[in-house]
């Protein structure tokens, strides 16, 4: 194998490649970068058995060949070339990289151990996403999944595509996010992504812009970005049955602006531990005004209040703030409403208007489980 | 149980001399005859002791502890300012907690909080190496080993990689698969169990219970 590259482009390549690079002691060829020279294209290939990723670049190939690279080398060594042209050429056990005056010698890892790639499969007809659509759109669920590997079916996000509708869907058990997206694709299909997986498409939806074309298939799901993919396996599992979770209707109703509220929930939970529930904000609410309080005689104790349009009975609720602010992160629109039945059931908080920018018809809810006093 | 608090100092002699200058102690007698001199620290140990069976000579100013091993322990009283005695009836003797057993009965009644679709075949079931906890079988029919720990350690693991490649020799069972359920994982038997691909879980001992936890869940 030998090729001669652009060094941004493939400093950038090797770089995206290593996110999927595995880390397992019992599979020492998962930490490593498979490079393939064919024809004029450089493809580098890494996974981590759940997702693998690939790419290719134009390169200017003068010898077609395979390697199998130190991942966490290469990313280093990549990081700290010279800015000039990348020259590379590798024998039986060797990479040598050149570039300006520097020279490097890699020592390879065997080939033959590592698994071989998982492809999108050419059958599969995949839905076509705006880059910064499909970003946002995963964004605003993820987020609400687990990350406790206790109960691995809760760490995925549920996607069920259908011809003319994407169901976003994810919990942790306190909390819910749940997006309706209309769309007209032609695919079909039901799947459990790892959030892992979900977050890496999105970073390379957001990096990347332009469309993604997601194919659903039995077994997994494949990004494509155009000159680079990923492919995740799915979670096994039964989804738990969220539909059932929402609630049909509300005793209280209060519609507040979303940014003022998150800063004065962000400025209050500052007296006690963000990711605990231990320690949480207090929503009191009443016609005009809502009073956000937080903390106890031990730590320290701090209020604020901002104007908010109350529906029903005044109401005492707290929340885990770090769940709350991420539900009225997610949401997006510049007002909120937040529906109550009383201070033990779960609240809803959904967007209320539709100055949400996408063109596309889009229905979010964010069901939040509160605290016991 | 007799509790003297006493103004004192002691002396000890037998495996080696000790010494305790004048000072205000605690004297501990119990009903089986074993005599300790605590200070006020040290947690639960005693400056002295002297185990039964022993004999011992208790006048007014000067005990003197002696056993059959040579050893002599006196204790010289200078002022006597509580001496009292209380009978504290028989002990029932330290019952541990069944934590483990519990869990263990607790999963083999709910086995689907280990995995989805898991149901159990039989509790402590035989190999020629001991029983393994939990024999279960998933949705697809394949089998399941489950260990089942209070506290997740290495030792644990490689129990249970013993049972499961006992269990994987009857052809009628393998292929066996494992999980590792404790209250809590050890980070060393996480990384263990990921090696040896079994699947650990920490299991909620109060939610199993059924006792109301105080978060509040969607689910």
């Amino acid at each position: 194998m030998k090729f001669r590259a652009e060094r941004t482009e493939f400093a950038e390549a090797a770089t995206w490649v290593l996110r999927t690079v595995g880390a397992r002691a019992t599979l020492p060829a998962l930490s490593g970068v498979r490079m393939e020279v064919a024809g004029d294209r450089l493809l580098l290939g890494s996974t981590d058995l759940e997702i693998s990723s690939t790419l290719s670049i134009p390169v200017q190939a003068h010898r077609d060949g395979v390697a199998l690279v130190p991942g966490r080398l290469l990313g280093d060594v990549v990081r700290s070339l010279p800015n000039a042209a990348v020259s590379a050429d590798a024998d039986a056990d060797r990479l040598h990289l050149e570039c300006g005056n520097a020279r490097f010698d890699l020592r390879l890892m065997p080939l033959e151990d590592f698994p071989s790639l998982a492809a999108a499969s050419d059958d599969a007809t995949p839905a076509v996403m705006k880059a910064d659509e499909f970003a946002a759109r995963v964004a605003q669920v993820a987020r609400a999944a687990s990350t406790d590997d206790a109960r691995p079916v809760l760490t995925g996000v549920y996607v069920e595509a259908t011809a003319d509708e994407l169901v976003l869907a994810a919990t942790d058990s306190y909390r819910l996010a749940v997006l309706t997206l209309g769309w007209q694709q032609d695919v079909e299909g039901t799947v459990l992504l790892p959030r892992r997986a979900l977050d890496e498409a999105r970073r390379s939806a957001e990096q990347l812009g332009s469309e993604v074309r997601i194919a659903f298939e039995d077994s997994q799901v494949g990004f494509d970005f155009g000159d680079r993919q990923l492919v995740t396996r799915l979670i096994e599992g039964s989804f738990p049955p969220f539909r059932q979770l929402i609630p049909s209707g509300y005793e209280r109703r209060l519609e507040v602006d979303r940014a003022d509220l998150i800063e004065v929930v962000r400025r209050v939970s500052v007296v006690g531990d963000a990711n605990t529930t231990a320690t949480p904000v207090t929503l009191h609410l009443s016609a005009d005004t809502v009073r956000v309080t937080a903390g106890s005689g031990e730590i320290g104790e701090a209020e604020e209040s901002l104007p908010g349009v109350l529906e029903g009975d005044d109401l005492q609720i707290a929340f885990n703030p770090r769940y709350l602010t991420d539900g009225l992160d997610a949401t997006g629109t510049q007002q909120v409403a937040l529906e109550f039945r009383d201070d033990l059931k779960p609240a809803v908080i959904r967007p209320t208007d539709e100055t949400d920018d996408s063109e596309t018809p889009v229905d979010f809810l964010y069901l939040l489980m509160p605290v016991r006093l | 149980m007799r509790l003297v608090v006493t103004r004192c100092t002691v002396d000890y002699s037998g495996r080696l001399e000790a010494h305790l200058p004048e000072a205000v102690r605690l004297l501990m007698v119990k009903a089986d005859g074993c005599v300790a001199v605590h200070a006020d620290g040290g947690a639960y140990k005693p400056l002295n002791w002297m185990n039964a069976p022993n004999v011992l000579v208790d006048d007014p100013d000067r005990w003197v502890v002696t056993n059959s091993k040579g050893e002599r322990l006196e204790i010289t009283l200078l002022e006597v300012l509580s001496d009292t005695t209380y009978d504290l009836g028989d002990d029932p003797g330290l019952t541990k907690d069944g934590v483990e057993a519990h869990l263990q009965q607790l999963l083999a009644e709910h086995p689907d909080a280990l995995a989805d679709g898991l149901q159990l075949v039989r509790r402590e079931y035989p190999t020629d190496i001991g029983p393994v906890d939990l024999l279960c079988r998933d949705g697809e029919g394949s089998y399941i080993a489950v260990e089942v720990k209070r506290r997740g350690e290495i030792d644990g693991v490689e129990q249970l990689r013993r049972y499961m490649d006992r269990l994987d020799r009857d052809p009628l069972l393998r292929p066996v698969r494992g999980i590792f359920a404790a209250q809590r994982v050890k980070p060393q038997a996480r990384v263990l169990a990921a090696d040896r691909g079994i699947r650990w879980i920490e299991v909620d001992y109060d939610l199993l219970r059924g006792r109301q936890s105080d978060e509040l869940r969607l689910f």
